[in-house]
């Protein structure tokens, strides 16, 4: 679970342009959306992109997509299971 | 109407007025763009979200709009007249690239060429009139009349004219006027000035 989670890091800043950022910066359980991270609508898609590209898994419910794009650690949940 | 100020960004040099303000030995733009950025210490993520054209526009508008009492102006007073020539195309081309896979939401955001102006409004929050043409080359006529247009039909008493067009890293060139609608200023807003200071 810990290494998804530094590969989801790794890969959020490199997909989302986060370039003044550094892995370490991001908690695992710091919101992604809002005053966490801080990430927008185009990011959230994106991250729909990058679920499906890499990981195999499509999200189609937007509301199943709040679920899953809280924090870090609920991503990597929603992989483990469903991948 | 007189042009307040002027400024460029091309061949890895930005330029403020007549002046050289930064220069760089990165021959690719957006290396060159980030060295500004983080030289001069700005603070604005986004900026990096952005396709190559719309950092050239922002970088070019962030050297336009220092010391130039921002604060006499109403954000519904300032408008924007832009153009280039190849509209987006390089990023157009990007997004193409994605669709062969998954099409990149990211990409396809910059697919219109006045989300270059957007980028503008929202960092220096500027509400009024926006325009953008695409014309085979530098058209200082078009612009000249669009800006005068605008001065006359609306509140409009400050209009950003630019020129921002990306072909390639080593192709591009942004260039941004200030105008305001007032008798007082660099050089009298004509078009045989503009052309002067595209040179």
């Amino acid at each position: 679970m810990d290494s998804l989670i530094e590969e989801l890091k790794i890969k959020l800043i490199k997909e989302l342009n986060l370039e003044d950022m550094e892995p370490d910066e991001i908690e695992a359980d710091q919101a992604l959306f809002g005053d966490g991270l801080g990430l927008d609508s185009i990011d959230a898609l994106e991250l729909i992109v990058l679920m499906e590209r890499d990981y195999g898994i499509k999200i189609t419910d937007p509301n199943k997509g709040r679920e899953v794009f809280v924090t870090l650690t609920s991503m990597a949940e929603y992989i483990k299971a469903n991948s | 109407m007189h042009i307040l100020k002027y400024c460029s960004v091309s061949d890895a040099e930005i330029t403020d007025g007549s002046e050289v303000l930064f220069k760089s030995n990165e021959k690719d733009l957006k290396p060159f763009l980030k060295e500004f950025y983080k030289s001069e210490k700005l603070e604005y993520p986004k900026f990096y979200k952005m396709d190559a054209q719309c950092k050239l526009a922002f970088i070019a508008a962030e050297v336009l709009f220092r010391n130039i009492g921002r604060e006499q102006y109403q954000n519904e007073e300032i408008a924007l007249v832009f153009a280039n020539s190849e509209s987006t195309l390089a990023t157009d081309m990007s997004y193409w690239e994605s669709t062969k896979n998954i099409a990149s939401p990211a990409l396809f955001v910059y697919t219109l060429p006045n989300i270059l102006m957007g980028e503008i409004a929202i960092r220096n929050k500027i509400k009024g009139e926006n325009y953008f043409f695409v014309s085979e080359n530098f058209d200082a006529q078009l612009l000249h009349q669009q800006t005068e247009m605008v001065f006359q039909n609306t509140a409009t008493k400050l209009v950003v004219v630019g020129w921002v067009n990306y072909e390639s890293e080593t192709n591009y060139s942004a260039k941004l006027f200030l105008i305001s609608k007032s008798e007082v200023g660099l050089f009298p807003f004509t078009i045989d000035n503009i052309n002067n200071l595209n040179k």
